[in-house]
């Protein structure tokens, strides 16, 4: 079992799943929905088969052994099965949301809710429980379309942040929570992201709120990354600082240090813990990803992808402030 | 378990290094599919375990998940408490190439013991030469002692070996060895007096003999005790005149399946039994999809295939050495 639950009635995990199903995912009577699970994350799945099952739906689970790395592709049964769902729910360890087999799913209008790595906490969570993912839809599209229309982004903190970066022709990446037909959603990580284009970001980045991999978690000691050409060429902070660089040089490979990313967090409800579904949609924090940025609509393919979190970010883009820590302006 | 799995896997699947092999299973039987997922893992095959949504009777098709997970799959195993091989799923499975097992209402006494473990390799040959001797016939006429009297034309209708191997495409359920065969569509007449098992619905090992008079190629009465009522009522709630449709005859050929236990698939394997199976015949060669299929299984059948007597008084003469006529 993936955590223990102390203190955790079973009757919040069972509302965990409840809003799980009849908010984010709308499951209807009659609809078919497909859990793709591992033996590591089975109660859950077992969780949220319940509450579908109540709603009326057709639910199908499908258990596969544990992915290996992140990506690795499902089963062919399990990818076909995919297929056939209005409603996907993921519920595994090792992520799959960036394969062949959910890709084809979405294409052809399943919508998907992301579970990965899901804990009792999560499942119990006000960033789960108490958030209004219908409103916060809407600031969700307010900052995507600033990305999408924009040019130039600027990221600064009260802590010395000063980061510039293109946007340029990238389209945002909107992951509202309440997803539609042929969209994903890492609930109740609501977040706005986009890819800097490649070896455009140039500047400091002063990451004081987590590292959510690694077991590094809530940072103790802030990361000051220096970024130029759209790498990070300086890493420095105390031993959290030395552990990531250590593990990203070990790769040898300078895509683990591309600028990839800028994510921001918008579920009022999130608390920083340390654990990434959580963490990264905290309202008043960003995260600058790094390493891979194919995954989100980049051309760099690496090892690896981690984020760094931030808090307090003032967020320009052409100019114009379009959040300044928790407010969103648009 | 790990013993019956690893005759399921390797002996009766021939699962190979990279294969996608998909078992559907449920809660009650989950400790079974368990012991094959082991099994596959260390044959090198690639798992998953599909648990379908709630079905209320045997053979009542599964959701279209369900489906296209069995059609992805090289090889499919169903250790299912509710049967799924008289579906259109296994048959689309089938036809895109996959090798189905089916394990209907498995126990753990039949992964430790019996059928499971006999020569499947040597019995072989007779359930082919059985099924040879369905395809070449043109009609059958079985009797027994209880007081069945039941003909069916074979005329056009091949036969299946279903011997609890497969080397490519097809299906088999283990370990009831038998050799069948769709009869002729709407042929079948006369009386089915079944006296060993009805192992489906909860009927079970028959107490008081359930008798089917049958007419046309359908079930046209169900008399008897309690067992023929319950099976009689359950027949007519599904609103559905194809559930009646004789659907099957078959030869039980498994020579370690002796005793009727209630379990399926021992009962259907027991080897000089025959059963009759009504309802969905499309997966044996015949064009009937009905909501359920059952099998009716009868003691000490004395079977002719044209003239000949293959099986007399419950034991099976095709394969010895002298076959009487």
């Amino acid at each position: 079992m993936p955590t223990d639950s102390g203190g955790i009635d079973a009757r919040d995990l069972t509302r965990g799943a409840r809003r799980l199903v009849e908010v984010n995912g709308r499951v209807g009577e009659g609809d078919p929905v497909v859990i793709v699970t591992d033996p590591e994350m089975e109660r859950y799945a077992t969780l949220v088969a319940d509450a579908a099952q109540a709603r009326g739906a057709v639910v199908t689970t499908c258990l596969m052994p544990v992915r290996r790395q992140d990506g690795e592709e499902p089963p062919e049964p399990v990818a076909r099965a995919m297929a056939e769902a209005k409603v996907i729910f993921s519920p595994v360890s090792i992520s799959i949301t960036h394969t062949r087999a959910m890709k084809a799913a979405l294409e052809v209008g399943a919508r998907a809710v992301l579970m990965t790595a899901y804990t009792d906490q999560i499942l119990t969570s006000p960033a789960l429980l108490e958030t209004d993912f219908h409103a916060q839809a809407a600031v969700c599209h307010k900052i995507g379309d600033a990305f999408t229309s924009g040019s130039q982004v600027r990221l600064t903190s009260p802590k010395g942040t000063d980061l510039t970066f293109s946007i340029e022709g990238r389209i945002a990446n909107v992951l509202t929570n309440v997803p539609d037909p042929g969209q994903l959603a890492p609930v109740p990580d609501i977040e706005v992201n986009v890819v800097p284009v490649t070896g455009s970001a140039v500047g400091r980045l002063i990451a004081d709120a987590s590292v959510p991999y690694l077991g590094i978690g809530i940072l103790e000691e802030p990361v000051v990354c220096t970024m130029e050409d759209g790498y990070i060429t300086g890493m420095e902070g105390g031993a959290e600082a030395n552990r990531l660089l250590a593990y990203l040089s070990s790769f040898g490979d300078h895509n683990c240090f591309n600028v990839a990313e800028l994510g921001v967090g918008l579920n009022p409800n999130a608390r920083l813990t340390g654990e990434m579904l959580e963490d990264e949609g905290v309202l008043g924090t960003i995260h600058i990803g790094i390493g891979t940025s194919f995954t989100l609509g980049g051309e760099i393919v690496a090892p690896t992808h981690y984020d760094l979190l931030m808090w307090e970010p003032t967020i320009e883009v052409d100019g114009r402030v379009i959040q300044r820590d928790k407010e969103v302006l648009g | 378990m790990k013993r019956g799995a690893d005759v399921l896997v390797n002996d009766c699947a021939s699962v190979r290094s990279g294969e996608q092999v998909a078992v559907v299973s449920d809660k009650e039987k989950r400790s079974i599919a368990a012991a094959l997922l082991s099994a596959i893992s260390a044959a090198g095959g690639i798992p998953s375990l599909i648990l379908p949504p709630a079905r209320t009777i045997d053979n009542e098709e599964p959701s279209l998940a369900v489906a296209a997970a069995l059609a992805g799959a090289d090889v499919v195993f169903l250790p299912v408490t509710l049967a799924m091989a008289h579906t259109r799923a296994v048959r689309e499975a089938i036809k895109c190439g996959s090798r189905v097992i089916s394990m209907t209402a498995f126990s753990h006494r039949m992964m430790r013991e019996g059928g499971l473990f006999t020569d499947f390799r040597a019995r072989q040959p007779v359930c082919k030469e059985m099924a040879d001797r369905l395809t070449a016939g043109s009609h059958l006429r079985v009797t027994n002692p209880a007081g069945t009297d039941l003909s069916m034309s074979l005329e056009g209708i091949t036969g299946n070996s279903h011997a609890c191997l497969l080397d490519g495409p097809g299906f088999t359920a283990v370990p009831n060895i038998e050799a069948n065969c769709a009869p002729a569509q709407g042929t079948a007449s006369g009386r089915l007096v079944v006296d060993g098992s009805i192992p489906y619905y909860g009927v079970g090992v028959i107490r008081e003999p359930v008798v089917f008079a049958m007419e046309g190629g359908f079930v046209r009465a169900i008399e008897g005790g309690h067992q023929a009522r319950a099976l009689s009522e359950l027949l007519a709630a599904q609103s559905d005149r194809w559930v009646y449709n004789v659907a099957q005859f078959a030869f039980g050929l498994n020579p370690d399946c002796t005793e009727f236990t209630g379990e399926m698939l021992n009962d259907e394997g027991v080897d000089g039994t025959v059963h009759v199976g009504v309802g969905t015949s499309a997966n044996l060669g015949g064009t009937v999809s009905a909501k359920t299929h059952f099998d009716a299984i009868i003691r000490e059948p004395t079977v002719w295939i044209d003239n000949e007597i293959v099986v007399q008084k419950g034991e099976v003469l095709v394969g010895k050495k002298e076959t009487s006529s």
